[in-house]
């Protein structure tokens, strides 16, 4: 079972040294640049890693699509194989992913100030639901899970379609949690900064969440309560 | 031969606006650049701002003498400053590297005379100009920007180098085609001349150098929004033009842009405002096109003598002229071979270090003209005394405006033939004019145009344009330093309907601080007078016909509620309504509408209206077409000595009417609390009490909701829980500290006394959506 590990990042040079401490430079880590500095191309140069530039569109959901192809297309990758995405500003301050049953399709990891944790406790979760625990900032995905959400998801992980900030991840825990997954929330693996909270600051996020709700009812998915 | 061709966004423009409607463009800014041959081009050359080891490669740095004497706020020194067309050549300079076979900008420091006790301006030693960069945090947090120059002064551009009251120099002149009773700007009893720094509150910027260097460290951010105490504001006649001045400075204003698109921290990514830092060397660096004229026009397509004359344009031709002659006396020559003095030794005499070898003492080097176009939006005003006349329309006038937020776009690129430089002589280049036509004829065929490849011959296509764009780019932030008014860019501009009786629904988006801001209504539609609180009701606006109505906004209409402010005082008094109150105003993409009772849309600037509820008994709130609520209520009043004091707010209560949410529609609502007491604290933030939103028809109880932020308030005594309403758990709010009981939070640099401010106390938002006759609360 191998790793794959994606970083998007958005201009957060400062974090590529951390992230190579924790995991190193043999790796498999790459980095996904939306907004690519000298600085950037320095430090994966210098370290011999591998980058993918893409416009500086801020497109999350592409940004960690394109380096997942990146995978698929330079690694022979299995079923059994880790995708780990990470947000270009979340270095884990604990690392231990191995600690999980074995059944897991999905690690979702905790942050420092998880406000999911007051609701939730420590294990399998549902994530068909509106309002799901996926946060995309930090988690884990076998490959053969990535696989079944391409057959729901015209090829894709993530739903390019969302361009504004927020719900993409929510959209993919809802097709997860429809497909049946084990999805796991997961203390083994802990991020630096929050989780919730904070998307009250994005002035749009109105128009991320009917975008959601849009894609739910289109693809029939909604999770409605009986 | 001199070459211009059309950029890709430029036929876009172009194909998109015709006299029948599009966006209206103003095409009058230029920005130079030099673009290597084939030879010369790799990748360090590429480097522009912030590296430390070439320094700016290409910089068009208009900004005049912000190192020499010049930077004074004396009247007469001032016109020696930051004057594009002056001391330029003075203090920075292109200086061919020999080394890097490159032109790095530099520029001269100052020498402390021991011996005299006074400051020369021998050039000894140099400044590579690096840019700007992000210091450390202070003890507040905030982060100051740094540079071992002053940064760059933003310029007011107004059309000629002259003071006001002088002739125009061209058409292009700003104070007197927009407004003969445009405020001048004094400065200490003199007026500004028509170039002039920005000088809202940079104090910094004068501080002078220090034993160091230079050091600019921006003083509070919330100052860039206002003028300095020794800016005299009138108008012509001698009245007060503060607002008008204001106004002037807001959408004049590079910072005002630089504040909402110059986030950016030292590692490269957007940051709030506060924290941000501010890089004044993305500013000023276009420049006004002197002058142009349309040839083979066709004939006017409007008589109105209110409106600027209007035909499509075969062709443009541009006038492009730089005056870069120093009128001032006192700049010295350069010497080709530049030195500073070095010593190591203590008591043994500096050395002279040879620095660069100027081959070519070029104050400015481009072979690229970039021709910009920018945005604007017709605005509608009123002259003084036309407020009476304001509802047959008669006296509505046009005027066009620069968005502060538009970005010039690149439309054209000139080539020219010969590298421009400046000369051999010891003043550098005094002046370029030049001329060129732009056919606008069969822009769609690209046939017609030169290509990329002509235009940029041997170079590899895509980097060439990438790396020239890249300059242009760097150097495009100036969208509101400059602006025309009154020129004839005929086949750009937009067509729209004339004023006339019975049309005209605009609001005064350029009233001056003695007229109301309300608009003209008929009896056909409604206008934008808000019935008073006094007179009940205050949900209506009051119709042509005399009668008060509530405004109907159409379902099918996208419409995004929004608020402006909150009126804090009567009368001069701060004050709060014994109601909850929540201001709505509609905006869409292109400004405010407003549906009337026949379901006609009309635009409207501004347009507001209070919805209030008083208690259960009353309506309930219902969206129609909007999607948003910002609701402000209220908690406390502030006596005059600034202590809040609480008062009995019954009305606490939003009541929603779910049978009319549309399926499938997020809708938001955040809650403002405002101006609340230290002792309600513990009642609004334990959930028990106070401030909920109550859905009246049902509220899908199953756990589903993600209520971090919020709690619900239900009768658990039942069997099956009854969910009634939803009470914010406030994250932000006011924490007694300091033995104060109270102390009162401010959005921004506001605070009691200085204006109109909202000190939100306390807010939350949330969301929810109805599908299949549920209602599902998303917030997280």
């Amino acid at each position: 079972m191998m790793h794959y590990r994606i970083v998007i990042s958005h201009g957060q040079t400062g974090y590529i040294p951390k992230f190579l401490d924790v995991f190193g430079t043999d790796s498999n880590i790459l980095f996904v640049f939306d907004a690519m500095t000298d600085a950037d191309l320095h430090l994966v140069q210098s370290a011999g890693i591998p980058y993918v530039c893409v416009l500086n569109e801020g497109n999350r959901p592409l940004n960690r699509n394109t380096g997942l192809r990146y995978w698929e297309q330079n690694a022979a990758m299995r079923d059994d194989d880790v995708i780990e995405f990470f947000d270009g500003d979340r270095i884990p301050v604990k690392y231990m992913p191995d600690s999980v049953p074995d059944d897991w399709d999905v690690l979702l990891y905790t942050c420092e100030n998880d406000r999911r944790l007051e609701k939730l406790k420590i294990g399998k979760v549902t994530t068909n639901v509106l309002c799901n625990p996926f946060y995309s900032c930090g988690f884990a995905m076998k490959y053969g899970a990535v696989k079944k959400i391409y057959g729901m998801n015209d090829g894709s992980l993530f739903d390019e379609s969302f361009t504004q900030w927020g719900c993409e991840d929510q959209y993919l825990g809802v097709m997860c949690g429809r497909a049946g997954m084990n999805i796991y929330l997961h203390d083994g693996v802990i991020l630096s900064g929050k989780v919730g909270g904070d998307e009250m600051s994005h002035p749009k996020y109105r128009e991320s969440l009917q975008h959601y709700v849009n894609r739910l009812l289109e693809k029939n998915i909604f999770p409605h309560i009986s | 031969m001199n070459k211009i061709t059309l950029t890709a966004r430029g036929r876009e423009i172009l194909s998109q606006n015709t006299l029948q409607g599009g966006e209206a463009y103003w095409v009058g800014y230029f920005g130079l650049a030099y673009v290597p041959d084939q030879g010369r081009f790799s990748d360090e050359q590429t480097r522009l701002i912030n590296d430390d080891e070439h320094g700016d490669y290409i910089y068009n740095l208009w900004q005049g003498d912000l190192v020499n004497e010049g930077h004074s706020i004396a009247s007469d020194n001032l016109r020696k400053l930051t004057m594009y067309d002056r001391n330029l050549t003075s203090n920075f300079r292109y200086m061919y590297d020999d080394e890097k076979d490159c032109n790095r900008l530099v520029t001269w420091t100052t020498k402390d005379d021991s011996e005299s006790g006074s400051s020369s301006y021998v050039r000894e030693g140099y400044h590579i100009y690096n840019g700007i960069t992000q210091g450390e945090s202070n003890n507040t947090g905030d982060t100051d920007t740094e540079s071992e120059l002053p940064c760059p002064a933003p310029l007011f551009y107004a059309g000629g180098s002259a003071s006001y009251g002088t002739a125009p120099e061209n058409p292009a002149d700003f104070m007197n085609t927009v407004s003969a009773d445009w405020p001048k700007c004094k400065v200490n009893g003199d007026d500004c001349p028509m170039v002039t720094p920005d000088m809202r509150a940079y104090p910094g910027t004068w501080a002078g150098a220090t034993s160091t260097g230079w050091n600019w460290v921006p003083q509070n951010a919330g100052k860039y929004d206002t003028l300095p105490s020794y800016i005299t504001r009138k108008t012509a006649a001698g009245e007060d033009g503060a607002e008008s001045l204001d106004q002037y400075a807001k959408f004049l204003s590079v910072s005002n842009f630089n504040k909402e698109h110059g986030h950016v921290s030292a590692e490269g990514y957007n940051v709030g405002y506060q924290e941000s830092c501010h890089n004044m060397s993305m500013v000023t660096r276009l420049f006004p096109i002197a002058s142009y004229e349309l040839t083979a026009t066709s004939e006017p397509s409007t008589n109105d003598p209110n409106r600027s004359e209007r035909g499509s344009a075969k062709s443009i031709k541009y006038v492009i002229r730089m005056d870069l002659k120093s009128a001032y006396q006192g700049v010295r020559a350069y010497l080709d071979t530049l030195t500073y003095q070095k010593s190591d030794t203590e008591g043994v005499e500096p050395e002279d270090i040879a620095l660069y070898t100027s081959k070519k003492p070029n104050s400015f080097k481009f072979n690229r003209i970039g021709i910009y176009a920018v945005p604007v939006t017709i605005r509608h005003f009123y002259k003084e005394g036309d407020a009476a006349n304001r509802k047959d329309c008669r006296a509505t006038h046009y005027q066009m405006e620069i968005s502060p937020d538009a970005k010039p776009e690149l439309f054209a690129v000139m080539q020219v033939d010969e590298v421009c430089m400046s000369e051999d002589g010891s003043f550098g280049l005094s002046d370029y004019n030049t001329t060129f036509v732009l056919n606008l004829e069969n822009v769609s065929d690209n046939t017609s145009l030169c290509t990329n490849p002509e235009v940029y011959y041997n170079l590899a296509e895509n980097e060439a344009i990438t790396w020239y764009q890249n300059q242009l780019i760097a150097t495009a932030g100036l969208s509101e330093a400059v602006t025309n008014l009154g020129v004839n860019m005929a086949h750009m501009m937009n067509n729209r309907p004339n004023a006339s009786c019975g049309e005209c629904s605009f609001s005064d988006s350029t009233s001056t601080v003695d007229v109301p801001s309300y608009g003209v209504f008929t009896e056909t539609y409604d206008g934008l007078v808000p019935k008073s609180s006094e007179a009940g009701d205050t949900d209506k606006f009051l119709k042509g016909d005399g009668t008060w109505a509530v405004p109907v906004v159409s379902p099918s209409m996208p419409i995004i509620i929004r608020d402006v402010d909150l009126p804090l005082y009567d009368e001069g008094k701060r004050y709060a309504p014994n109601y909850s109150r929540a201001r709505l105003t509609i905006l869409k993409s292109d400004g405010f509408h407003v549906i009337n009772q026949d379901g006609q849309e009309s635009l409207f600037d501004n347009v507001t209206w209070d919805y209030s509820k008083r208690g259960p008994s009353y309506e309930h709130f219902s969206f129609g077409g909007a999607n948003q609520l910002v609701w402000y209520t209220w908690g406390a009043l502030y006596d005059e000595d600034k202590t809040p004091n609480v008062i009995n707010n019954n009305n606490r209560t939003l009541y929603l009417d779910t049978t009319t949410l549309l399926p499938g529609v997020v809708y938001e609502i955040a809650i403002k609390i405002c101006a609340i007491g230290s002792d309600m604290i513990n009642m609004i933030t334990t959930g028990n009490n106070g401030f909920g939103i109550y859905f009246y028809n049902d509220l899908d109880g199953s756990g589903n909701e993600c209520l971090e932020n919020w709690y619900k308030w239900a009768d658990v005594s039942a069997e099956s829980p009854v969910y009634y309403a939803l009470y914010p758990n406030f994250e932000l709010y006011v924490e007694p500290t300091d033995g104060s009981t109270h102390r009162p939070l401010y959005d921004g640099n506001n605070s009691p006394g200085s204006g109109r401010t909202e000190p939100v106390l306390a807010s939350a938002t949330i969301h929810f959506v109805k599908v299949d006759g549920k209602v599902y609360v998303m917030s997280y």
